[in-house]
């Protein structure tokens, strides 16, 4: 098979592309910037594929309209930003609590959405898996990686994008990816095993046909059990310079690319500094950050919102190695996102404080 | 309520009919007693397992179907009777 | 009741006749795996869920029905359901509907919902449903009040319907006026089939299963949103014996929610 072309291509195209190579046929959304060009995408090329895409009322029936047709086995995903995210939430934690499949886009406005997507954002014990690509390159590999395992556990996954990959438009190819095989979706909806006596009931609380009561002890430690199972396969992360450093920086998402470059411009001065870039946000790869953290004098957590990750950071080092914020809340007039952190520069200044143990600015950052 | 008399029941023509009524399901709400057209079903002093009281059925019962059609816990099986029997 | 000066026969009712008969009705309608259900004595709900199981089976869809159902009382009678079902939350059945039948065109898409789902939490819902003619029926159980919570106000009780929480009765100063849903998809230019009906009698109940039949075949024939309303009995929301739910039902739902077709292959019926 020869490579595919490639184009300049806005992120939320590519991603629409990516979802439509890894057999996505479903998409619902209601327009919010800077999510909505993902939906423009959707609204163009899905019929063009035999999919459909339903310009949905609000988010609520976004999320409701992907669930119905994820509950048939098609591969369906729907998004927002984090508002839009907001309003979804109880509905992603019955479709989790349901085990049905389905990708959720948060293009989102910063990084201040970190506790909504890793925490579980609704009612109930639960996680999502939440991928945090840093380009438009990457989302187009996590895009297709999220349907799979998405099915592969029966299990919503949320992409972390944002602002500048939504509209970044970098050279890709949509290189259609196989992460290998998935089981039958027997457990899907299809109308045929009426009056067989093993029609489905594909439901959030453990109902069971031919039974009247539920078990909701066991119904969700059953779920707990396989979130316990999933925290341990699908940690993913990068690690860059990290063997020698003395500080380590851990960002995610495209900002972790700024952080790369001051990296770069660090180093060339002497000083030792790695990146820690955590890529599932959930489950956090703590015990990576805690072998890449071994030797360093201390850990500098760079996001863009008021302290939201360190948490996780702290929770993986627990104490270990002195914990320092970088960043801060930083946006655009609009509250997009386009925030004066955003910069390579600021940030290898923020970096040598940290590294110096001088104190780093806290606050705005502006 | 009035009730068909034995008389009145034994000199109508028509279909003949009879139910089983699933007692232990019921739940005694007596939706069933006025649904019946021919006015054949009645409450009784009986009650089941449950404590519910039971309804019963009279002579005159033309399978009609109409109390299965109105009872929420599907104790109705209804019967049509063939031949010159008019009752089990 | 009896007594031992009766004079009429008690025909005993614990087993089938014996002698040449023919059953003409069973116990559970087709496509039930149990009769058994812990909802209140004289509660309408399974009666309409008879009669939409024995439309789906006679029209042998059976092996092409997909129920979406919402959250209510109703939600329990999923286990006596032997056909393929999505749960749905609290008003949000038609989404997940119209997002099943979008990928599942050739089967029968059906949600089953009260008017605390439907009409309160859900209302946006079944409207843009309707109105974009999404091809799936909404079917809704209409009680008058929230049963599941033990008998609250919803958007279709009636004026002076006393609820918990409308302990005086309903009030139009106080609470408003309800929303006669039917009326309101009827104009949608987007519904084909829209209808009323009430299980208080056994007329009625016929009544239910023609309009539940038209329905969905309004939707196999790919019309647009089929809509059928069930007025049901809920004595227990109600206060009242079981015995006068049927006449309640008539009387004080049915005279403001009126039982009648208001729109068949998408043409308005004026009355």
């Amino acid at each position: 098979m020869s490579a595919p072309e490639r184009r300049l291509m806005e992120g939320s195209e590519a991603i629409a592309e990516a979802a439509i190579a890894a057999g996505c046929r479903f998409f619902a959304g209601y327009p919010m910037t800077p999510f909505t060009e993902v939906l423009e995408c959707f609204a163009k090329r899905l019929p063009e594929e035999g999919g459909a895409c339903i310009n949905s009322e609000s988010e609520l029936e976004a999320i409701g309209q992907a669930w119905g047709a994820a509950a048939t086995g098609a591969r369906a995903a729907t998004g927002s930003t984090g508002q839009g995210l907001s309003l979804m939430q109880e509905s992603m934690s019955e479709i989790t609590r349901a085990e049905i499949p389905i990708v959720i886009f948060n293009m989102a406005r910063g990084q201040g959405d970190y506790y909504q997507a890793t925490r579980g954002g609704g009612h109930g014990d639960y996680r999502h898996i939440v991928l945090a690509p840093q380009s438009v390159g990457e989302a187009v590999e996590i895009t297709q990686l999220a349907f799979h395992l998405a099915d592969k556990w029966r299990h919503p996954v949320v992409i972390y994008g944002d602002y500048l990959i939504a509209h970044t438009a970098e050279a890709v190819g949509i290189d259609r990816l196989d992460f290998g095989p998935l089981p039958d979706k027997d457990w899907a909806v299809d109308g045929s095993l009426g009056g067989t006596g093993r029609s489905r009931n594909v439901n959030p609380i453990g109902m069971e046909k031919g039974s009247k009561g539920i078990d909701p002890n066991r119904f969700w430690q059953n779920l707990a059990d396989k979130e316990d199972e999933i925290a341990v396969a699908e940690q993913r992360f990068e690690a860059i310079d990290t063997e020698d450093a003395e500080l380590l920086i851990v960002a995610f998402g495209t900002l972790a690319r700024f952080a790369r470059a001051a990296i770069r411009d660090l180093r060339a001065e002497g000083i030792r500094v790695g990146l820690f870039r955590p890529i599932s946000l959930w489950p956090f790869p703590s015990a990576a950050l805690r072998r890449a953290a071994e030797g360093c004098t201390r850990v500098a957590v760079l996001e863009q919102n008021a302290g939201q990750m360190i948490d996780d950071v702290q929770l993986s080092l627990l104490g270990s190695v002195p914990v320092v914020p970088i960043g801060g809340i930083s946006t655009d007039a609009a509250g997009f996102g386009i925030g004066a952190l955003l910069d390579s520069d600021l940030i290898a200044g923020r970096a040598r404080d940290a590294h110096a143990g001088r104190p780093v600015p806290r606050g705005v950052v502006a | 309520m009035t009730s068909a008399s034995p008389e009145s029941s034994r000199a109508r023509s028509g279909p003949r009919g009879t139910v089983v009524i699933d007692a232990e399901r019921c739940k005694g709400c007596e939706l069933c007693i006025p649904a019946c057209p021919p006015e054949v079903l009645r409450m009784s002093a009986r009650r089941n397992a449950s404590g519910y009281l039971l309804p019963e059925l009279l002579e005159g019962c033309t399978g009609c179907g109409a109390c299965l059609m109105v009872c929420p816990d599907f104790c109705f099986e209804v019967y049509r009777l063939e031949g010159e029997e008019a009752s089990a | 009741m009896t007594d031992s000066n009766d004079p009429l026969r008690v025909i005993p009712t614990d087993a089938p006749p014996v002698g040449a008969c023919r059953k003409t009705g069973d116990f559970v309608p087709p496509l039930t795996l149990m009769g058994e259900h812990d909802l209140c004595p004289g509660c309408g709900e399974p009666l309409a869920l008879r009669q939409i199981l024995d439309s789906i089976e006679d029209t042998g869809l059976g092996q092409k029905a997909i129920g979406v159902i919402g959250i209510g009382c109703y939600t329990a009678l999923t286990s006596l359901m032997d056909i393929d079902l999505i749960q749905a939350l609290h008003g949000r059945a038609p989404s997940v509907a119209t997002g099943a039948k979008r990928m599942r065109p050739d089967e029968l898409l059906f949600t089953l919902q009260g008017d605390g789902d439907m009409v309160n939490e859900g209302l946006q819902e079944v409207i843009h449903t309707a109105a974009r003619g999404e091809n799936v029926t909404c079917i809704l159980l209409n009680n008058g009040v929230f049963g599941e919570t033990g008998g609250h106000m919803t958007a279709t009780t009636v004026l002076g319907q006393r609820t918990k929480n409308s302990i005086e009765g309903r009030d139009a100063g106080e609470h408003g006026y309800p929303i006669l849903i039917g009326d309101l998809l009827a104009r949608l230019q987007g519904t084909a089939y829209c209808a009323r009906a009430s299980v208080h009698d056994a007329k009625g109940v016929a009544r239910t299963r023609r309009f539940l039949d038209r329905a969905f075949e309004s939707q196999m024939k790919g019309q647009g949103f089929s809509f059928v309303e069930i007025l049901t009995m809920c004595p227990t929301g109600w206060f009242i014996p079981t015995s006068e739910g049927p006449d309640y039902l008539d009387q004080e739902l049915g005279a403001v929610h009126e039982v009648g077709e208001l729109k068949k292959d998408g043409v308005l019926i004026e009355d």
